[in-house]
């Protein structure tokens, strides 16, 4: 006679008391930990799926024009009869900081969603 | 080396932000990690729910660096002891392992019944945790089903869509790479703590 059959049964009691009904996850917990690591992971996709030098590129272009803008200011000289470009680069600057809360508030709303 | 290939590529997939990767390592791997957890809690869940949570997200955050050099679950295992640790050290409830840890679980295992007291050692239970996390998916589906979960063989066989000859024969095969696997933990473990302290005692 082996001992084969007492490993056996070694092996299935030690299979069934590693993960009795006590040792299992409540389905509540299970759901809400995977709906937090999936919105973990979409957001960070989102940052890392945006190209870093368009965003350096949209940065230098809207500091640029804020700095031109301040300059023409600063010259008493904002009109659009003294530069077409005007009207247009101060509409970029005002609707580039208009749309930050707006994305903030999208965001966050989004995280929300998914977290609840 | 297949199924560390598969556990890297699934890595990848997830690092990458691919949403059904991480549906499927979550679905392979959530659970047996609740439960490796909360045996090494000794069985306080609401610390074994903040360690596994804790340790889902750094292993997210982290599995970008997962080189493959062990299988995921094992790489899975030493973030949550660091996030164990990191709990004890905030002062939460929690059973020191060392003197209980199962160096030579697989040994006991060959050498007749084993005592009821070396099977609900948390210690024990949660190395059998761990070993199972090294087995194939498959495997440790029937195991857990069958063993676990008391599934009929025929149950278990429509659970993971095989005949009723082929699945008691994944069982075979699958309790033997179970033993196999406990015998690697134990080679890999650091001497000197094992449950042979108390194997004397139970004899």
């Amino acid at each position: 006679m082996t001992d084969k059959p007492d490993v056996e049964r070694n092996i299935e009691r030690l299979v069934e008391a590693a993960f009795n009904r006590d040792a299992r996850l409540a389905a509540s917990s299970r759901d809400a930990t995977y709906r937090l690591l999936l919105a973990d992971l979409r957001s960070r996709r989102g940052v890392e799926a945006f190209p870093e030098r368009l965003l350096v590129l949209l940065t230098v272009i809207v500091v640029l024009l804020t700095a031109w803008l301040v300059a023409r200011l600063g010259l008493g000289d904002f009109t659009a009869s003294a530069s077409p470009v005007l009207p247009l680069a101060a509409a970029l600057v005002v609707i580039n900081v208009a749309v930050v809360p707006v994305a903030a508030l999208v965001v966050v709303i989004g995280r929300k969603h998914v977290e609840a | 080396m297949k199924a560390e290939t598969e556990d890297l590529r699934l890595a990848r997939q997830v690092a990458a932000g691919n949403e059904g990767a991480l549906e499927r390592f979550y679905a392979l791997h959530a659970d047996p990690l609740f439960a490796f957890i909360l045996h090494r809690l000794d069985g306080s869940r609401p610390d074994a729910e903040d360690a596994w949570q804790e340790t889902l997200m750094a292993a997210l955050h982290g599995i970008g660096s997962y080189e493959g050099d062990s299988r995921l679950f094992t790489w899975l295992c030493g973030i949550a002891r660091h996030k164990i640790a990191d709990l004890r050290r905030r002062g939460a409830r929690g059973e020191s392992l060392a003197s209980l840890g199962g160096r030579d679980l697989s040994a006991l295992v060959d050498t007749g019944p084993l005592p009821e007291e070396i099977v609900m050692q948390r210690a024990v239970r949660s190395r059998v945790v761990e070993a199972l996390g090294l087995l194939p998916p498959d495997y440790r589906a029937a195991l857990i089903a069958r063993y676990a979960d008391h599934e009929a063989v025929g149950e278990v066989a429509r659970r993971i869509g095989k005949g009723y000859k082929a699945t008691e024969s994944l069982l075979s095969r699958a309790k033997a790479a179970l033993r196999v696997a406990l015998d690697t933990l134990d080679a890999d473990r650091e001497p000197g703590s094992g449950v042979e302290a108390t194997r004397g005692r139970v004899r």
